[in-house]
Parts: structure tokens; C-alpha cells; sequence
């Protein structure tokens, strides 16, 4: 299948992802002396379709290890892909060599979730938010240090403690280091890796305050990928359902929360703890039984069916469509 | 009549360090009630799991000791027994389950004898018989197929089975209290909301007391019946949990209570946060220890530390300037 730079850029999308599969070779299973040993595959992605407006939050939710991290550095082309293609703003990036991939790589960033292993201990924080800048030759060279001064005010820091080391900063401080530092390129997407579950409650409304003021500020894209269904819920314009390596339902925000279509989404919406005990009481909840299968070796057909309540003969014969099945509303259910 | 299986009174836990003492722990009194959840809510350092290990006994040492206080299970003084007594007690009236399965969990020994060693230290059982009791358990607490997974190591179990394992070893010898801290953290929230079942229906065929410590207000609203609030090593508030979330008096409990994203309605408008930082418990400063974030601090906030005074029926917070709810509280300040 060949897509021409035209027909990806057609429907104005800034990011487009088709038919994506990111597979690692995982180690072996049962060695059998003299017979060899059964090489395993892990589908971490496994064909998944996205679209991201520019200016829009796509929130990315899911269990841990649905795929969801595995999707977004393969879109930033941290990991490759096996199969499939992601389109930048029209450009192809999948198959792309690194030294091509460099002029995206200063519009396209990421914010990790552990901002203590994404800092070098090392360096000062005025380096580190200063190093992209002259890598990047984003600023002459004797601008650097003033650059890099209205960076960290820009995030909320005082510019005062450039010369410190991040030890000597809060989480939620070294999380804000880490802002300046990938917003000092000027990109356009950032891809945010659970930025706050590191982070308590507290500190947790500072950093999402901070995204959404640097959105409207610089006009930023993101891909938010969270664990946290209510944060998700927050920032979110639009929202993908990740479930063993597939998105199973994608839509608004409150078209999703409203009225959640594919029942794993409608599992995982019943599942968040609300605050508010006299609701907490009285509503439905759907409770899940059993654990997420591995991706080493997915269930047949709907790869959900083994949890599904609601799962009849046909899931496990056929893997459903991903359709939209209202407008702009899509999802992969034969029973929705 | 209700009977108070734990009690602790005016506890103080403090940690030794080069900057001198961490107040971990300062002046903390609470009880539970025979078949009560108390949640004990918080943010990382607010001295939640030092509150949860002196109860238990089991506050490291050094560096850490407990320096004041007392703390009374089943009418008998925890702070004053021996070592010996001490590893008996935790296993026959306190259960626990800590937030890491997978390092609470001994790793070279298969789950069921770790649940069946329990009973066969503790309640005397035979081999055969600590094995029919542990199958029993882990068929209980959900482990599908409990006769054969009896033999798995912990690594053949999920992060949500050990936890159930955890469980079934916290239940087995039938304690009148378990301390959970931080039990579903690292879990997803699906396998979250199975074990947040398990420990409801555990707890009402029991009738056992619970304390969870969590740093999650949807959980607390999910399980508990009453909640304390903890800053810097301080109760700060402790009410019902109704009251807690419909009309909190302290104003930290009622900051975090807003910073938290609604899942009913998107809100166009940013979170409310709390800003700086929580308060370093080596030199804590006189007066409240939340006075430098307070969105409502009057003076005598920075010269003295509020105790905590009875704002309504069982609901009382430390604080000098409390919030006005909609429902009258008695002998209010403000």
C-alpha cells in the first residue's frame, strides 16, 4: 500500500498514523536440548490507526503494558516500526534515516514520567535546557544563557537556580526542568509519557495547569498518554482506548465519557475511583475479572473477549472492525 | 457496644539524620473501631507509612524510633511488648499488605507454603491441614484454579495475583485488624477495583477492622468509613467520610479535594493547585505546618500550631481558620 505526501495531509492532520505494528523479539521459550528453542514475539503495537489535529491533546489510555508508551516512541521513531507508517505534518518519518529524522526530531519532543532518570545528574539544569538549544543552533551562541533563563521562568521556575543540580530540585520541579527542556527547541508535538503519575496530587494540578497554559501559549500538539483516566479526562480534546497493542475505541472526550461503546472502555470508566462516597455506594460498576493476556500470544479474534461480559461465539472467530460507528466515533466491537 | 481494637495515642515517630530528627510522625491519635475502615490519606512524606509500621512495630531501627506515645491493640500495649511477643501478635491480630507484591513475596519459596507457614507457626496446624486452609484462601480471595497455582513461585503469579496472595497470607491466621499500605498503587485499575471488592466483601464476612493508607481520594470514597488527613507528619483533619468530602474544614483537605480532575464533567477552566512545596520534617517551623501554602491564613497561623478542635458530631480539624461548610459544625472558629 503506497500513500502519497497528498492524501496524508488531506485531512489536515498534523500526525498520522496507519496501520502501525511495533513487534519485539522476546527472549525464548522452553529450550528443548537438541530440538532448539521456540522464538517468541511480543505484538506490543499491533495495527493501529491515529489521527492528531494541530493544537489538539489526544489523550492515549490504557493498562500497563496495553502498548501505549511503545506507540508513542514509535511515532517519535525512538523504536521502529515493523509495519506500518507515521506521517509528520505530510512527511513520511517510518523508514527514515536518523540523519533525516533530525530536522523532526527539534519539532517532535517527549516528556517522560520519571523526571529524575530523564535529567543527567550530572549536569546543571541551566545545561540541560541550554544543550538542545546549541545542538540545535536554535540561538547564537552568546544568547544561550539568556535563552535559557527565559525557558525555565516560562515554566515557573526561577531562573536564579540555573547553576544547581537536579537533586536539588522537588519532582515537580525536575518535571518542569524537563518542560523547558523540550520546549526549548520550539517544537510543535510533544509526546507526554504519563508526565505526572510520578507526582502528588498537589503538584500533579501544577504540571497539568503548566501543559495547558504552554498549549495555548506556543499553540502545542500533544499526545497525552496516561494510566490516569480522570487527568486523561482533564486535558483531552479526543481520546484512543489502547487494549493489547490495538485501539479499541477513539473519539471526543465527552461522546467517550457519555457513552462508552466498547465495553472494555465501559470496564475501565467504571473501575476509576470516584471521589464522592455517596455515589461511590450507589453505581454500577463493572468489574473485570482476570488479568490483561500477554502480547506474546493475544487471544483470537476480539483480543478482549477473554474479560468481555458481554463476549458471544462470534469474537472469538473473527476480529471486529474498527468502525465508526457514531460520528467521529469510532470503535472495534461486533457488539457495539 | 462498638469495641476499639486499636488505639494510639499522642504517637511521635522520629527518624534520625544528619540534619537532625525527621519528625515523621507527630502527635497522631486515632482509633478503630471493631469492622471500621479508617483511611489515612496523604502525600508522599506526610508520614502516612511511619503512622502504619509504628503501629505495626515494625519502624526501622535505626534510624528510626518511636519517641512518644502509645498504641494499644486489642487493650494491650504494642509499645511495650518484646520482640517474640511482638512477631506473635502481628501475625494473630494484625494483618498487612504493602504496596510492592512482588518484594513482599519471598521469591524463592512457592506462594502456598508461604501462605500455609503462617498458620503452621501461628495457629499450631499441621502440614496437611495449613495446606487444605491455604487452598481455602487463595480459592477465596480469587486465585483461579488455587489447588494447582499452590505450587507456583511468585513470578508465575500477576502483579494483581500477588497482591491477592499478600491478602490471603495478611487473612490467614483471621486478625482482627488489617493494615494495607498502598496495596493497589501499582496495580491497574481494573485489577484496582477487583481487590477493592475482595477487601469489602473480606472485611463484612469477617467483621475485621481496616486501616488503608492511600494517597488516592477516589479510593477512600470507594472503601473507607472514615478518613484522617495527614500533612507533615500531623492529623490534620479526621471526620466521616461523607463529611470529609462534602464539607471539609481544613483547608488542605479541601485544596486537594479540588486539585483533583473531575470524571463527571470536563472543565473548561485550569485545576486548582496547591502551590510550593510540603514542609522539610527535620526543621519544621513553629505554627502550622501548612501556614506557608494556606489559602486562607490569618497571624496567629505562623506563631502556633492549631490542635485539632471538634468541628462537628466525630468530625474534628486543626486549624485556626477554618472553612465554613454548609452544615452548621459545632464550636466553630474563624
Amino acid at each position: 500500500m503506497t500513500v502519497t505526501q497528498d492524501s496524508a495531509t488531506q485531512n489536515g492532520a498534523l500526525l498520522e498514523v496507519r496501520g502501525l505494528e511495533t513487534h519485539f523479539k522476546a527472549g525464548t521459550k522452553g529450550i528443548i536440548f537438541g530440538i532448539g528453542a521456540i522464538k517468541q514475539t511480543v505484538r506490543a503495537v499491533d495495527g493501529v490507526n491515529l489521527s492528531i489535529q494541530k493544537g489538539e491533546t489526544l489523550g492515549l489510555v490504557g493498562e500497563s503494558g496495553c502498548g501505549k508508551s511503545t506507540l508513542g516512541y514509535t511515532i517519535l521513531q525512538l523504536e521502529s516500526a515493523t509495519a506500518g507508517e507515521v506521517f509528520y505534518d505530510g512527511h513520511r518519518l517510518t523508514g527514515l534515516k536518523s540523519g533525516e529524522m533530525r530536522p523532526f526530531r527539534q519539532k517532535m519532543q517527549i516528556i517522560f514520567q520519571d523526571p529524575h532518570a530523564a535529567l543527567d545528574p550530572r549536569m546543571t539544569i541551566g545545561q540541560a535546557v541550554g544543550e538542545p538549544l546549541s545542538v540545535h543552533g536554535i540561538v547564537a551562541k552568546d544568547e544561550v544563557e539568556d535563552k535559557v533563563e527565559e525557558l525555565l521562568a516560562t515554566v515557573g521556575l526561577n531562573p536564579y537556580f540555573k547553576n544547581r543540580y537536579p537533586h536539588e530540585f522537588s519532582g515537580g520541579q525536575q518535571q518542569r526542568i524537563v518542560i523547558a527542556r523540550a520546549l526549548s527547541v520550539e517544537p510543535e508535538f510533544i509526546v507526554c509519557d504519563e508526565p505526572i503519575s510520578a507526582l502528588d496530587v498537589s503538584i500533579q494540578a501544577q504540571i497539568i495547569n503548566l501543559l495547558e497554559e504552554l498549549q495555548d501559549q506556543f499553540g502545542l500538539t500533544y499526545l497525552f498518554i496516561s494510566h490516569d483516566l480522570r487527568v486523561v479526562r482533564h486535558i483531552s480534546d479526543r481520546v484512543a482506548v489502547m487494549y493489547l497493542g490495538k485501539v479499541v475505541e477513539q473519539g471526543q472526550i465527552d461522546a467517550l465519557h457519555d457513552n462508552p461503546l466498547h465495553p472494555y472502555t465501559q470496564a475501565l470508566l467504571s473501575s476509576v475511583p470516584i471521589p464522592n462516597p455517596a455515589l461511590a455506594k450507589t453505581r454500577k460498576r463493572i468489574i473485570l475479572e482476570g488479568d490483561v493476556p500477554s502480547p506474546i500470544d493475544p487471544p483470537s479474534g476480539c483480543r478482549f473477549r477473554t474479560r468481555c461480559p458481554i463476549a458471544v461465539e462470534r469474537c472469538a472467530e473473527e476480529e471486529p472492525l474498527f468502525r465508526e460507528a457514531r460520528d467521529n466515533h469510532w470503535v472495534a466491537c461486533h457488539l457495539a | 457496644m462498638v469495641n476499639t481494637v486499636l488505639s494510639v495515642e499522642n504517637l511521635e515517630t522520629h527518624l534520625a539524620s544528619r540534619e537532625g530528627a525527621i519528625k515523621a510522625v507527630n502527635d497522631v491519635s486515632f482509633q478503630v473501631e471493631q469492622g471500621e475502615t479508617l483511611g489515612i490519606v496523604g502525600e508522599s512524606g506526610s508520614g502516612k507509612t511511619m503512622t502504619a509500621l509504628s503501629v505495626m512495630g515494625l519502624v526501622p531501627n535505626p534510624p528510626g524510633r518511636i519517641v512518644g506515645g502509645r498504641v494499644e491493640l486489642d487493650g494491650e500495649a504494642i509499645t511495650e511488648l518484646s520482640d517474640k511477643e511482638l512477631r506473635e501478635r502481628r501475625a494473630t491480630k494484625m494483618g498487612m499488605v504493602f504496596q510492592d507484591p512482588a518484594t513482599s513475596l519471598n521469591p524463592t519459596m512457592k506462594v502456598g507454603p508461604q501462605i500455609a507457614e503462617t498458620m503452621q507457626v501461628h495457629l499450631g496446624y499441621n502440614e496437611a491441614t495449613a495446606r487444605k486452609r491455604a487452598i481455602e484462601i487463595l480459592d477465596r480471595v480469587g486465585i483461579p484454579s488455587a489447588e494447582s497455582r499452590y505450587y507456583d513461585y511468585p513470578f508465575q503469579f500477576s502483579g494483581g495475583m500477588r497482591q491477592r496472595a499478600m491478602i490471603a497470607i495478611a487473612v490467614s491466621c483471621d486478625p482482627l485488624l488489617l493494615i494495607a499500605d498502598e496495596p493497589t498503587t501499582a496495580l491497574d485499575v481494573t485489577v484496582q477495583a477487583q481487590l477493592l471488592d475482595l477487601v469489602r466483601d473480606l472485611k463484612e464476612e469477617r467483621g475485621t477492622s481496616v486501616i488503608w493508607i492511600t494517597h488516592d481520594l477516589g479510593v477512600i470514597a470507594e472503601l473507607c468509613d472514615r478518613v484522617a488527613v495527614m500533612y507533615a507528619g500531623f492529623i490534620v483533619e479526621t471526620a466521616p467520610v461523607q463529611e470529609i468530602f462534602e464539607n471539609p474544614k481544613h483547608r488542605y483537605t479541601s485544596l486537594l479535594l479540588r486539585a483533583l480532575p473531575s470524571m463527571e464533567r470536563r472543565e473548561a477552566d485550569r485545576l486548582e493547585s496547591i502551590v510550593g512545596l510540603p514542609p522539610h520534617l527535620a526543621n519544621l517551623k513553629p505554627g502550622c505546618p501548612f501556614a506557608p501554602r494556606c489559602d486562607g491564613p490569618v497571624d496567629r497561623c505562623t506563631e502556633e500550631n492549631p490542635a485539632l478542635a471538634e468541628m462537628g458530631p466525630s468530625h474534628y480539624a486543626a486549624c485556626w481558620n477554618p472553612l465554613n461548610g454548609n452544615t452548621a459544625g459545632m464550636g466553630e472558629e474563624s
